[in-house]
């Protein structure tokens, strides 16, 4: 939970990002349980009830699934799921662009930083080109 | 259940302490209690444990009156570090004191706490040094099986291990049981994290509680750098400034929506970068009374 990238966001926010991390690069597969709540609240040292509101928002995300009596588990990727997100991901990336336009970054130089983003997550997109 | 503090007053030698002190406290809530030396967060928790007698408004536990429900005291736990009746007596005496007082309390259980730290029952709580003081307090709280606890600067003077463990306590208490913390702490890095809210008192009362996690959607605090050296609009209307280095200005805005957004953008700034947010940034702004703005003249 050190991720000097994402220390601005709510801590809820970062545990969210810090597990698909983990997922982009391989070190959370589909079908691995997560810690349970109070585990994850006790090894990250968060209130159980934020740890709580960032499992409801992976469930939401479709990135984990909780299966009732055993515990929230890593997704399997689903195409409907992944389609949505990539929905909501994309006027995101369009507004960063468009600042990077802006303030007179090259084409060339924001392709640059998107290979170096996607090579930091171990290349693996573990999806469809759309 | 939920715990409700309703326009608390106090005054004492005819100072006004408390004043229209009101907040809510639900079962399974974590509250940071902040604010600075002196305002009166121990008072705060000695008025609502009834060491002194509210002269305004009062204590309930939904919707019964501690003072009027004296059974109901048995809820609220708070063991005031600076009075402590047990400091001559012995772990095991302790232990048999609050079994006599609290009626959940659990002695097997502060007895495998104790064993946990290698603290003997036969040994003195006033012997230990105030790493293990702090410990024994706090298993304390947790065998007592008290639904609220108040803790006054746990983290106070301890080393980097305790206070894990006092934070690890306090969080399977909350998963596990369901039990409730008041934390009064100039520890901010410690509350941050693991509180749900933070109380700030201010002239004796609540001037601000904020929920951390809420407030970080919506609030944002950013390095700027201007061109010229007056500050824009934007900044001194919507922004409280933090901190000035040279020309770098540290501005939180606490509700950075698109407006004040595309505001701060319209101002051309040099550098704009987000920082991590954090609750000693909410101190600074709440208590440094626009030292900011006086720096800048």
């Amino acid at each position: 939970m050190d991720d000097q990238q994402f220390s601005h966001l709510a801590y809820y926010e970062r545990l969210v990002l810090d597990v698909k991390q983990q997922i982009t690069t391989g070190i959370l597969r589909p079908g691995d349980k997560l810690p349970s709540v109070r585990e994850m609240a006790q090894q990250v040292k968060l209130n159980p009830n934020t740890v709580a509101k960032a499992y409801k928002q992976l469930e939401a995300d479709h990135v984990v699934e909780m299966r009732p009596g055993l515990g929230s588990f890593i997704a399997e990727p689903d195409d409907a799921a992944q389609q949505a997100a990539a929905n909501v991901v994309r006027p995101k990336v369009e507004a960063a662009v468009l600042e990077a336009c802006a303030a007179g970054v090259s084409e060339g130089t924001v392709r640059g930083w998107l290979a170096q983003i996607y090579a930091r997550q171990g290349g693996q997109t573990n999806g469809i080109d759309r | 259940m939920e715990l409700t503090v309703d326009h608390l007053g106090l005054a004492i030698a005819g100072k006004k302490v408390l004043q229209d002190v009101s907040f809510r406290w639900q079962q399974g809530q974590v509250l940071g209690l902040v604010g600075r030396n002196g305002v009166g967060k121990t008072t705060l928790m000695r008025t609502m444990t009834d060491q002194y007698r509210a002269q305004q408004g009062g204590v309930f536990l939904d919707d019964a009156a501690l003072c009027h429900h004296p059974a109901l005291r048995q809820q609220l736990l708070y063991i005031d570090p600076a009075n402590l009746f047990f400091k001559r007596n012995t772990l095991a005496q302790i232990s048999r004191y609050f079994a006599e007082t609290y009626e959940q309390f659990d002695a097997g259980r502060f007895a495998r706490l104790a064993a946990d730290h290698d603290l003997a029952m036969g040994k003195q709580y006033g012997e230990l040094s105030k790493g293990y003081q702090a410990l024994v307090v706090m298993a304390l709280d947790l065998a007592s099986n008290v639904p609220f606890v108040c803790l006054d600067e746990p983290f106070d003077g301890l080393d980097l291990f305790i206070r894990e463990a006092i934070v690890k306590n306090v969080i399977a208490a909350v998963a596990n049981e369901g039990r409730s913390f008041l934390i009064a702490s100039h520890d901010l890095r410690e509350l941050d994290g693991l509180a749900d809210r933070v109380l700030f008192l201010r002239n004796g009362t609540i001037s601000h509680d904020y929920e951390l996690e809420s407030l970080r959607e919506k609030a944002v605090k950013l390095q700027l750098v201007f061109k010229d050296a007056e500050i824009p609009q934007v900044v001194r209307v919507h922004g409280q400034i933090l901190n000035v280095r040279g020309r770098v200005l540290e501005v939180l805005f606490k509700d950075y929506d698109p407006v004040v957004e595309a505001a701060v953008k319209a101002a051309e700034p040099v550098l704009a970068a987000p920082l991590p947010l954090e609750l000693s940034d909410l101190f600074r702004s709440e208590y440094q009374d626009n030292e900011g703005e006086r720096v800048h003249g």
